[in-house]
């Protein structure tokens, strides 16, 4: 174990050096391994001490795949276990600690792509209520301290959603989410993050719905939230919405949505002024959008 | 617009830096004795973007020699025997464990070594006829998992969209997809579909330029772009919304994130398989390249003097330069490794 630790210090990305000390821990750890487990079984005593080694390792090497690798081999078999009901105080407050040392990452990085990958690896193994409920505020907490923190964005969407790729949320949940993206969108109309959850938000629920009623009422009420921010810019700030390009490319994909001939021409038009003159970056793209508009 | 370029461009500045990468690199990039292979590919492709390999003078002026990188990159060929364990063929990164190693638990090839090594063969003018095909492609049935993804070694790894690539891109080399479910590979990449139309690197994640690269070159090369386009209505259109999205005068890796020059690659390469690179600004971008190139040769990331040129962002820029510039070698956008080389070696086969 000393003798790993040293080459790790020397050279913390090196993959067989860390499969090494993985295999003499869990040879240390008793009782011995479980066949029939795909998980490898390290003693709760061993994982605290080398969750220590690794977070010293860490603090300079916060974006080294092998060392969030080892974090997750450590405590894969106690998550797991959490989720089948086998836990106890001590693996609940394991739990507790590896979401604080990555709420201390966070400080540095809040946006560490690692760091996120973990959290919500943790998240859904353990996939305890209390846990996704609690997540909540720490989403709300990363993102009232940067609303353009896209990383928390996207962790909300995950949140949201309990870690499931393929369950659509429920309508009466997606209006709450609608509120709090317009209400953070309105804090700042310039950020991508927030209008593109709302415009995701709006596209999940016409899968989910179809083009219903209620799908119809929501696709509104993000047009009207639109409308509503657009006329408080311009009436807060004096200068042209237009300027929002987001925003304005969030109305057009809402605009598109709605697809009657109205919404397409105003659509157009949009398109054809960004590439022109509020987003010239785009040009090229603007302006095969407006086609592509045009001929719908 | 051309005749700029060959002024403005240190060519002969990037050529003296990607050589001496080649020959040596500094202490504190210890942390890259496991993926020395990537290095090299980054130096070599780059070398071959600007030229360096067509002229024997500057091979003999700078003492470089192919035949002798050959011989390195297959020295780091794992031999698997059939007491081996099957996922060691390949190439491993470095002499980090010997050279011309046994394949055993603890020698095993590493995939993005072993796409590394081929990437760099075939551009040195090697016929690949040494590299142990029938292994290395039954080697990636065991490093793939249950949900499509896979590993990079058989020791264990994390698993993502990178490794995908890798294996994505050795059996179009090799031309034998025998060993990897491409139906299990196309359903994982799906499910790393975001909600603002990109893709991160595990499922759930945050869409992410480089993962976003990834997966479509994934695709592109098992020939299922078109059928995921139409599976998917809506998709294509929110994919190059996303990319565009990305250019604020260089290219971020996600939205609210930093320009960083690698991303003019991963995002510019993904929009050149869309057919769609040129609804970037491409003069913008190239000013922002351009404005990266250090007097040493090499680009940085940004451009601030402090942040030194380092290979993967020297690599990156060129690639995507190369897309455009004809003073340059162009780079293959699905492959990432030398276009005319690949398909003189398609050729001879």
């Amino acid at each position: 174990l000393e003798l790993t630790a040293v080459c790790l210090r020397l050279n913390p990305a090196n993959y067989t050096t860390w499969w090494f000390r993985r295999q003499i821990l869990s040879s240390q750890s008793l009782p011995t391994q479980d066949i029939n487990s795909k998980f490898t079984y390290f003693s709760e005593a061993l994982i605290c001490k080398d969750l220590k080694l690794v977070s010293e390792l860490g603090g300079s090497n916060p974006k080294n795949y092998q060392i969030w690798y080892h974090r997750r081999s450590l405590l894969e078999k106690l998550f797991s276990d959490i989720a089948t009901g086998l836990s106890n105080e001590k693996t609940s407050s394991l739990l507790g600690d590896e979401l604080n040392y990555i709420d201390s990452v966070f400080e540095e990085d809040a946006k560490n792509y690692h760091a996120w990958s973990h959290r919500q690896w943790i998240l859904k193994t353990v996939n305890l209520a209390v846990k996704w409920t609690e997540e909540v505020d720490v989403v709300d907490k990363l993102i009232k301290e940067d609303i353009r923190n896209n990383s928390a964005w996207n962790h909300r969407w995950f949140v949201v959603h309990r870690g499931s790729k393929s369950v659509p949320i429920s309508l009466v949940v997606a209006r709450e989410e609608m509120k709090f993206s317009i209400s953070k969108a309105l804090l700042d109309p310039y950020n991508e993050s927030a209008w593109q959850y709302c415009v995701a938000l709006v596209k999940e629920q016409r899968q989910a719905i179809g083009n219903t009623t209620e799908y119809i009422d929501f696709l509104g009420s993000c047009e009207d939230a639109i409308t509503d921010t657009k006329k408080l810019f311009e009436e807060q700030s004096k200068k042209d919405s237009m300027e929002c390009i987001h925003m304005i490319a969030a109305y057009i994909n809402v605009l598109e949505m709605k697809g009657d001939d109205k919404s397409l021409a105003i659509a157009q038009e949009l398109s054809e002024k960004l590439g022109q003159q509020y987003d010239t970056v785009r040009r090229t793209y603007w302006m095969l959008r407006s086609k592509q508009l045009q001929s719908m | 617009m051309s005749s700029n370029f060959e002024t403005e461009f240190k060519r002969v500045r990037h050529i003296q830096y990607f050589v001496k990468c080649l020959k040596t690199l500094p202490s504190k990039h210890a942390a890259l004795d496991t993926n020395r292979l990537t290095m090299v590919h980054f130096a070599v492709q780059s070398l071959e973007i600007v030229g360096f390999f067509d002229s024997q003078e500057n091979l003999k002026t700078y003492s470089i020699s192919k035949e002798e990188i050959i011989e390195w990159i297959y020295s780091l060929q794992v031999i698997s025997s059939p007491q081996s364990p099957p996922t060691s063929a390949g190439f491993i990164g470095g002499s980090f464990l010997g050279l011309n190693v046994d394949g055993e638990y603890y020698n095993q090839g590493h995939l993005a070594m072993t796409y590394s090594a081929l990437c760099t063969l075939i551009t040195l003018g090697d016929d690949l006829k040494r590299v142990h095909r029938n292994e290395i492609i039954s080697a990636l049935k065991y490093l793939q998992l249950n949900d499509g993804s896979f590993q990079c070694v058989g020791l264990g790894s994390e698993y993502d969209l990178r490794f995908v690539y890798c294996a994505c891109a050795i059996c179009h080399i090799l031309e034998d997809w025998s060993g990897v479910d491409q139906h299990a590979m196309i359903q994982y990449i799906y499910s790393c579909k975001t909600y603002d139309g990109a893709l991160s690197l595990v499922p759930g994640q945050e869409c992410h330029g480089g993962s976003t690269y990834c997966g479509i070159a994934s695709l592109a090369l098992m020939g299922a772009l078109d059928q995921s386009f139409y599976h998917f209505n809506g998709w294509k259109d929110d994919l190059i919304r996303w990319c565009v999205s990305r250019q604020i005068e260089g290219m971020q890796g996600r939205p609210n994130k930093l320009e960083d020059t690698c991303y003019s690659y991963w995002i510019g390469a993904t929009l050149k398989i869309l057919d769609c690179e040129n609804y970037l600004d491409r003069d913008v971008l190239r000013c922002f390249v351009m404005a990266c190139q250090s007097d040493l040769g090499g680009f940085s990331k940004v451009r601030d003097e402090y942040h030194p040129p380092d290979l993967l962002h020297s690599f990156y820029s060129l690639a995507w330069l190369s897309f455009s510039q004809q003073e340059l070698n162009p780079i293959d956008c699905m492959l990432g490794m030398s276009r005319r080389h690949f398909l003189s070696f398609r050729k001879k086969k």
